[in-house]
């Protein structure tokens, strides 16, 4: 039970580091990707001009 | 027999709903409890989710498991990344709810709480979560094109660009309208500025952390963001009890509005992670914390509504915003039950990070039901209200009077008791100087959603610290749409300029960004001084503005999907973007009309201007008064062209599609679509 309560808290932590954009660097690491990678700051002002360049937040 | 008991269960949550739907629907006389807003609501989405989704999915679009996503095939671990469906929902949604669905559901109690809570409930699953839907599968078939992509490549270069135009119209009415939001909930209220001025310095030192110390560490900033924010709700009310700071923060709305552009301008050119980043982290935490925290509260507190199942304003008088109950309700209420700016959503990031086209579903669908509980949540708090207190402080002072006496005696005589003292004690419970004339729906909504709160934790004592807990809610989201809005809005601008003068097209030249950063916030700050000006409270004229060019942008989106279902020869179930699509351009257009020619001056901005006018030739205005008069008569002029703009922007679009569709119906041309080919998909195995 325990166990199952502590699987259960460990994929909510998950996901909420996907949601909040704090695991994207490590996704971006995990991909097979050609060519050298980039460093974790230069990942995150890419990833903010990226998003930030179309409607990302509705009324 | 497992068949059988989920047949017997879903009856039970059709039964459920329909019965809380007829208890809140037929209730004549007694207060309704907001318990059954809950269930009328969640047993519709539930029932609609089940089976109209599903009908949807399966019948018209025919998602396909098996066919790799965007975020699949072009995978490239930044635009394009698979991504769990319940963090995309959860982007998705985070994305689409602003504030809308708060303030639009509060300024339409003032009809009563029925008609807007069946237009949140119905509009959205026969409209809404269709367009959501419809569109992100679309653009899923299409590599992630945007919406004007979309209607250039299907409907035709004309519509393209019709759609660009539009958006970029919206976009700077949307700017006006939620900064006036913000200006009205905070004039005059030391505590409330003090604490949004508090998320500048809170959000600037949150980006370098992110930037220098800790890169891309988000959650470890908002968390540290958000403790400071807490702290700063609190230290709110010692400022508005100290002699020398109070004043500081106590601002008139023009001077407020004068903040805000300012701020505005700032937030466009500052680099993008110095302020804005940090702040929609910041928000989005505090968005989705707050809405879960309001539907536990309503579960909790069980609130009764205290406002009628309608009011004697269905007619047209409303104070709070003028205009019959058809066609301005469907107006008032865009976000919650049908938003055109959702499809730029469902054609932005969304298509994106979709691992399974089958997802869709899910997020397009599901998380415009989330956006229209928010919608209905916002209503129980406003309607639980007792409306004599809705009513002082949703209406201008030139309707109602500017003391609570003059408020009391106005209300009183409308039929809904309000005793003076109450205005006064209520304001002082909430830490305020006055809560009379707070037009713009996020003051009323704050109030409604402290006694929920507090009715749940530290009772009558926490009120203020809950109610400016509230304004810092709704505030600081308005200023991250404001913030990320100005930002595109510049671009658009620098694109379109661009192509004549490529200059501009440059977004790293400084220069550029600076002109067209001014460009666009000029734009939607003339409308915002000009809403904070006017002696009506300025949410009157542009609230309803918003609404239309919102349900016009809809419509120019379910125009987009209608043209491709007749393509993709789905001619039999053409209505379900059809009839959404019919009765926004029904909505919008006698909505456009009233408020250009109606014969009352409180609805029609040209019929406002002519009695102005008509005031200065009989030498009624005083000479003092010269002056702002002629911007007011002016500023309904412009008004009266935007509107006009709106109207004949949708009806070319209309024209536009007409001739497509006659052409695709008489086989007169291919009705081939630009959707890509199929690759099956790696994870293919099992789907279906």
């Amino acid at each position: 039970m325990i166990a199952r309560i502590g699987r259960a808290l460990g994929t909510g932590w998950r996901l909420l580091r996907e949601w909040s954009g704090d695991a994207a660097y490590e996704t971006y690491l995990a991909r097979p990707h050609a060519g050298p990678r980039i460093s974790r700051e230069a990942f995150y002002l890419d990833s903010l001009q990226r998003r930030y360049r179309g409607p990302s937040r509705c009324c | 027999m497992k068949r059988l008991f989920s047949k017997l269960a879903w009856l039970v949550v059709a039964l459920v709903g329909a019965g809380a739907l007829g208890a809140i629907a037929l209730s004549r006389g007694e207060p309704v409890n907001g318990l059954f807003f809950v269930l009328a609501a969640g047993g519709t989405y539930l029932v609609a989710y089940r089976f109209y989704s599903a009908f949807i999915a399966a019948r018209v679009l025919a998602l396909d498991g098996t066919r790799a996503t965007p975020a699949e095939r072009l995978d490239d671990g930044r635009d394009f990344v698979p991504t769990n469906k319940w963090v995309v929902l959860g982007h998705h949604f985070a994305a689409i709810a602003g504030p809308g669905p708060l303030v639009g559901p509060t300024l339409a109690a003032q009809f009563g709480y029925l008609p807007g809570t069946l237009w949140l409930v119905a509009g959205a699953v026969l409209g809404g979560c269709v367009q959501d839907f419809v569109i992100l599968f679309f653009s899923l078939r299409r590599d992630g094109r945007s919406l004007g992509q979309i209607a250039r490549d299907e409907v035709g270069r004309r519509a393209g660009m019709l759609t660009m135009v539009s958006v970029l119209a919206i976009m700077i009415i949307l700017l006006a309208v939620v900064a006036l939001v913000v200006v009205n909930a905070l004039k005059h209220s030391p505590w409330g500025a003090f604490t949004l001025a508090m998320t500048i310095p809170i959000a600037l030192l949150m980006g370098v952390y992110m930037r220098y110390l800790r890169p891309g560490r988000v959650m470890e900033a908002s968390a540290i963001g958000l403790a400071l924010v807490l702290f700063a709700v609190v230290a709110g009310q010692w400022v508005a009890h100290s002699p020398s700071w109070a004043p500081v923060f106590t601002l008139t709305g023009p001077a407020l509005a004068l903040v805000v552009i300012v701020y505005g301008f700032a937030a466009s050119a500052l680099p993008v992670w110095l302020l804005l980043a940090p702040r929609d982290y910041l928000s989005a935490f505090i968005k989705v914390g707050v809405v879960l925290a309001l539907a536990l509260g309503i579960l909790l507190v069980r609130p009764t509504l205290h406002m009628p199942p309608l009011t004697r304003f269905i007619d047209g008088s409303g104070p709070v915003f003028a205009g019959a109950l058809f066609p301005f309700c469907f107006i008032t209420i865009a976000c919650g039950a049908i938003s055109g700016f959702h499809a730029l959503i469902s054609s932005g990031t969304t298509p994106k990070l979709l691992t399974r086209e089958s997802d869709a579903r899910l997020v397009g669908y599901g998380s415009m039901l989330m956006e229209s509980f928010v919608g209905v949540m916002a209503m129980v708090a406003a309607c639980a209200l007792e409306p004599g207190v809705y009513f002082a402080i949703n209406s201008p002072a030139g309707i109602v009077g500017a003391t609570a006496e003059e408020a009391a005696r106005t209300i009183s005589g409308w039929g809904f008791a309000l005793d003076p003292a109450t205005m006064d004690r209520l304001a002082a419970s909430v830490g305020e100087q006055t809560l009379l004339n707070r037009t713009g729906g996020a003051p009323s909504l704050a109030v409604g959603m402290a006694h929920i709160f507090s009715g749940s934790i530290g009772g009558e004592r926490l009120l203020g610290i809950w109610y400016h807990f509230a304004i810092m809610f709704e505030a600081l989201f308005i200023l991250t749409v404001l913030d990320a809005g100005t930002r595109v809005g510049r671009f658009m601008v620098q694109e379109l300029a661009g192509r004549y003068v490529p200059a501009i097209a440059r977004t790293g030249s400084w220069t550029s960004t600076l002109v067209t950063s001014g460009v666009i916030v000029a734009a939607w700050g003339y409308f915002l001084y000009q809403g904070v000006l006017d002696p009506l409270g300025g949410i009157n004229s542009l609230w309803p503005l918003f609404g239309i060019a919102n349900q016009i942008l809809a419509s120019v989106a379910l125009v987009v999907a209608t043209t491709i279902l007749l393509k993709m020869g789905r001619t039999r179930y053409v209505w379900i973007t059809l009839v959404p699509m019919a009765w926004l351009v029904t909505v919008t257009l006698t909505g456009a009309s009233q408020k250009l020619f109606h014969d009352d001056p409180r609805i029609g901005f040209l019929s406002q201007a002519r009695v102005l006018e008509q005031r200065i030739a009989d030498g009624s205005v005083p000479e003092a008064k010269l002056a702002e008069t002629r911007h007011v008569i002016f500023n309904n002029r412009l008004d009266a062209f935007v509107t006009g703009f709106f109207a004949l922007l949708i009806l070319l679009l209309l024209a536009e599609a007409a001739s497509q569709w006659y052409r695709i119906l008489a086989g007169k041309r291919s009705a081939g679509t630009t959707e890509t080919p199929y690759v099956r998909s790696r994870w293919a195995e099992g789907s279906s």
